[in-house]
């Protein structure tokens, strides 16, 4: 497991990361989402161990991850922006890894390399961005480490790709003690792949919630109600995230399973009422409005 | 569980990645090594000095040869050990100046101090592997020249230890520096800045001090010097070069050397193990230190180019320093912002550190212009001296000194024998220098060549009663001088400390030559008694010379002796040192006993030259004999056949006036003198032209200076 225990972390006059405290737990693919700057990136690479917290504690399966190989034999860190040596092949850069991480899978490896139909031998410079991409995620995957953090891995990936490299961690997830870190800002990306995710925003972690929990327990009522005193009583009952009337038509994000919810409603003898489905992204928004954020214009 | 790396594997990797450096570095030694070697023997074989067994070759061998290797006789090698250790530090660690390479490194299960030993490592393999290889293909090829012994294979391969020492001092220099920035072109700037700048800054406060200051001396205390000096890469490297290339290496500079490289590669470690991440692209690792490394250049790259600058307008004025230093520190600030910040409107961020350093500038150029703290003004108590010492550059003209000759720095303000501890005379003159200067007349405007006929610059140390010496230069009057030195002399040691003869090592003297007005020099055949009992004689002499005698008299020759060359006999180990002869041991009337023991042994002074001894006569008039073109009345009135040759004269490009009558010649012969001194303090006499002598059976000329009657 990851333990993020009130982590900070300020670059000059930035603060890059706002007294974090979260965990990730492992065998789930946890997605880190956020806008541009809102610390993603500082965030992964303080797991990785590439950065020290200037306070708080950061341990990786109990252990300090800065400077401390042990911990960091878990961990694999794919940048944003993959580096590869000059004039290196994916084949050069396999043997690399290989010496640096002893439980690299060549095999595996050059069998995905194949699959995927990406010369072996070929300069990596004359790649495209995404064909580095797709090198650079399968080099990870190949580490055999346990947690594999990917700073937005599925920019620059066609949707076809997309689908193979989560198709990837889902048989890894099976294979082996796995645990992806995904940070993206694009929730969308995210939320069929995620498990569970975190809300980055300007170095603080707004939220980090269970993607399912999530969906079962927060849903929107569109109802009328005769009177405007059962209205009242509606909102007092129900825990509400975010609430908009549009003539007597009512429209409540609310907290609760769909069933809770409809029964709470029904008591108030309804005129007409029904239960809406909720994207993730309105979930985030109603969540981080009632922590007092307006990050309408942050999620993509 | 943690698995061990394998270094082995890293290492090769690295230096996989760095293939165009193995390249360039493989090519360039090879180039600079074996070939350039083989082109010097070419070479020697064209100038016709190889030659199997002889003496020069073997002090080719001995000396040149050994240099190929550290670059010491082969400056281009010692240019090129500073570049490829730069480079190799800096492409061993430039992947902390770029994020994605530093993501990709740290975030890998390697500690950074492995990090650091791998490139660390790599670089030291980039260079050692061709350099051992190619040094000892040079050294074969020496061998195949058959000039390899014992002494010249242990001179290279000490050699080889400076090339490598010097090449570490270089490379730690610019590890460091690239630690302390976060991109490869300030991390480059940084390493030259950190081997040159004490040796900038030694420079700048020598050469401030000699434009502002008329009394300042060169002298800055040695021991601060030295220690710039074993503080600063640059100096300790050229030193290492120097001091490996002799047998005897100094050892301190070894030490030295060893213990520089190590305290900059632990400053290195040091500062690695805390380089922040976030420093990668940034001008420098560690922002907060900006203001005090732009303020550190700022400052004194200003003075210096504005002292540069300064040469060039003649070094008349301080107004072009003033200025140029003005304008280039404004310049350098803006310049330095736009390297941290590398946009155009950040110019005129750091506006503290900006009037930091103008105010500085400002204020160093004001205390130098205005003297305010009394620089040249400066005169100490007389109850805070404790003793004087006083020279003149004069004295280099009269006076030889073995030492000279032999290596070794004599310098005899401080020598002990030279300290006057009744330095009343002195003390005056000091004053009297003090008021010169406020009349203009300085050392500077006596060295630029002004009137200098009455004026002599001095050299004086001021022994103050804490222990401290202080050193300043005056104008002075001439009779002033030699009153103060007549003074001086009534005390025997100072005597023998001014006088050259008394620094003789008698023992070592191998012969003793006597020249007179034929400046032909006789070698003596004398014993060694005799020889010391002549050399007895001319110190008696010399300790009761009348001073005023060897000012204004000339003198009626001199003795030249002749010592072992100490510069040959480190060259020709095992045979015959060679001599070197020098004299300035000036014969005057007075000296009767030497002169009666030359008489003794056989030997006369030639006091006048036969006019038949004389085969060809020249006379060369000069300004004092010549006045608008016409022969002035004084100088040269009398010589009616001269006149009558020529009625003017143009005494600069002249070709000379040829004499051929008897009477003529006898009259110049009657008018020159051994002249190969002018006076202990110069110039006692003007000139009024010259005449060149050809005496019969010679064929070259001997020049004299003719005084008017």
């Amino acid at each position: 497991m990851i333990e993020l225990n009130n982590i900070d972390k300020t670059f000059q006059n930035i603060h890059a990361i706002d007294h974090v405290t979260a965990s990730i737990s492992e065998g789930m693919i946890f997605g880190l989402v956020g806008s541009n700057g809102a610390g993603k990136s500082t965030l992964l690479r303080l797991i990785s161990g590439i950065l020290k917290p200037d306070s708080g504690a950061l341990l990786v399966d109990g252990q300090t991850a800065y400077e401390n190989r042990n911990a960091k034999e878990n961990v694999c860190f794919l940048s944003d922006s993959a580096y590869f040596f000059p004039n290196a092949t994916p084949a050069a850069m396999r043997d690399y890894y290989a010496m640096v991480y002893p439980q690299f899978d060549s095999k595996a490896f050059d069998s995905l390399v194949e699959k995927l139909d990406i010369a072996l031998t070929r300069k990596l410079n004359t790649f495209s961005k995404g064909m580095k991409k797709q090198v650079s995620l399968l080099l990870g995957l190949c580490t055999g480490t346990k947690y594999l953090l990917c700073d937005e891995t599925f920019d620059g990936l066609d949707p076809v790709m997309r689908q193979a490299v989560k198709s990837l961690f889902a048989s890894e997830l099976m294979k082996r003690d796995f645990t992806p870190v995904i940070a993206s800002h694009n929730l969308r990306e995210l939320e069929d792949i995620c498990d569970s995710i975190g809300l980055l925003h300007k170095g603080k972690l707004l939220l980090t919630q269970d993607l399912d929990q999530m969906k079962y327990h927060v849903h929107k009522i569109q109802c009328v109600l005769p009177d405007e005193a059962r209205e009242q009583q509606l909102l007092q009952e129900l825990t509400v995230l975010q609430y908009e009337k549009s003539g007597s038509l009512m429209l409540i994000t609310a907290r609760g399973t769909k069933e809770a919810l409809l029964d709470c409603v029904n008591r108030k003898s309804p005129v007409f009422a029904e239960i809406l489905p909720l994207t993730l992204e309105e979930i985030f928004i109603s969540e981080t409005e009632v922590a007092g954020y307006d990050i309408k214009n942050l999620i993509l | 569980m943690t698995s061990k790396i394998s270094y082995f594997k890293f290492i090769e990797s690295d230096i996989r990645h760095r293939g165009w450096l193995a390249a360039l570095n493989a090519v360039l030694l090879f180039l600079i090594l074996p070939v350039y070697t083989l082109l010097s023997f070419d070479n020697l074989k064209t100038q016709g000095r190889y030659k199997a067994g002889s003496e020069e070759f073997s002090n080719w061998a001995g000396s040149t040869f050994p240099g190929f290797f550290n670059g010491y006789t082969n400056r281009y090698f010692a240019g090129l050990i500073i570049i490829l250790a730069i480079l190799c530090a800096v492409t061993g660690f430039s992947y902390l100046h770029s994020r994605d390479k530093q993501d990709f490194y740290h975030s890998m299960p390697v500690r950074r101090v492995q990090w650091f030993a791998i490139s660390y490592w790599s670089g030291i393999i980039l260079f050692m592997v061709p350099y051992l290889l190619f040094a000892l293909s040079a050294l074969l090829i020496g061998q195949a020249h058959g000039i390899m012994n014992t002494s010249v294979l242990s001179s290279c391969l000490f050699s080889m230890l400076g090339a490598i020492l010097g090449f570490l001092i270089c490379y730690h220099t610019s590890i460091l520096a690239m630690f302390l920035t976060g991109r490869i072109v300030t991390g480059v700037l940084a390493s030259l800045v950190l081997l040159v700048y004490g040796n900038i800054i030694t420079i700048l406060m020598d050469g401030l001090a000699a434009k502002f200051f008329s009394t300042w001396v060169s002298r800055s205390p040695i021991v601060l010097q030295e220690i710039i000096g074993y503080m600063t890469p640059a100096t300790l490297f050229s030193w290492i070069l120097r001091t490996t290339i002799r047998h005897t290496a100094s050892p301190v500079i070894l030490i030295s050397a060893v213990l520089c490289a190590a305290v900059l590669l632990g400053a290195a470690l040091l500062i690695y193990k805390y380089y922040p991440a976030e420093a990668a692209e940034n001008a420098l690792a560690f922002p907060k230190s900006a203001p005090v490394v732009k303020f550190l250049i700022a400052v004194p790259t200003a003075l210096f180019i504005g002292l540069f600058i300064d040469t060039f307008s003649g070094g008349s004025g301080s107004l072009w320093i003033i200025f140029i230093s003005i304008f280039t520190v404004l310049l350098l600030c803006l310049l330095i912002e736009f390297i941290y910040h590398q946009d155009l409107r950040q110019l005129l961020a750091g506006k503290v550190s900006s009037a930091l350093s103008l105010c500085t500038v400002v204020g160093i150029l004001c205390i130098l212009q205005f003297d305010l703290f009394g620089y040249d003004s400066y005169l100490p108590k007389e109850n805070k001296l404790a003793d004087m010492s006083v020279y003149t550059d004069n004295f280099s003209g009269y006076f030889a000194y073995p030492e000279s000759y032999k290596g070794v720095s004599y310098d005899q303000l401080n020598a002990p024998g030279a300290v006057i501890t009744d330095y009343q005379a002195i003390y005056q003159l000091a004053a009297e220098g003090i008021e010169n200067l406020k009349q203009g007349i300085t050392p500077q405007w006596i060295n630029r060549g002004s009137d200098t006929e009455d004026t002599a610059v001095v050299t004086m140390r001021f022994g103050l009663s804490n222990g401290k010496d202080a050193y300043r230069q005056y104008a002075v009057d001439k009779t002033a001088l030699l009153n103060a030195l007549k003074q001086a002399c009534e005390s025997e040691t100072y005597r023998k400390e001014l006088f050259p003869v008394f620094h003789l090592n008698q023992e070592e003297i191998r012969g003793v030559s006597l020249q007179d007005l034929y400046y032909q020099p006789a070698a003596m055949t004398l014993s060694k008694e005799e020889q010391n009992q002549l050399l007895d004689a001319y110190k008696k002499d010399v300790l009761n010379a009348d001073i005023s005698e060897l000012q204004y008299d000339s003198p009626l020759g001199e003795l030249q002796v002749e010592i072992p060359d100490i510069y040959a006999a480190e060259q020709v180990s095992g045979k015959q040192v060679p001599n070197i002869r020098f004299g300035q041991f000036y014969i005057y009337r007075s000296y009767t006993n030497t002169l009666s023991m030359l008489e003794k042994y056989g030997y006369k002074l030639r006091t006048e030259i036969s006019p038949e001894d004389v085969a060809v006569m020249t006379y060369y008039p000069n300004e004092n004999t010549v006045s608008g073109g016409v022969y002035t009345k004084d100088a040269a009135a009398d010589y009616s056949t001269i006149n009558a040759q020529k009625s003017s004269y143009d005494y600069s490009f002249g070709d000379g006036i040829p004499v051929t009558s008897p009477e003529e010649i006898q009259k110049l012969l009657d008018q020159i003198s051994y002249d190969e001194c002018s006076g202990l303090l110069g110039n006692y006499k003007t000139p009024t032209g010259s005449v060149e002598i050809t005496l019969n059976g010679k064929a070259y000329p001997n020049s004299y200076a003719v005084y008017g009657e």
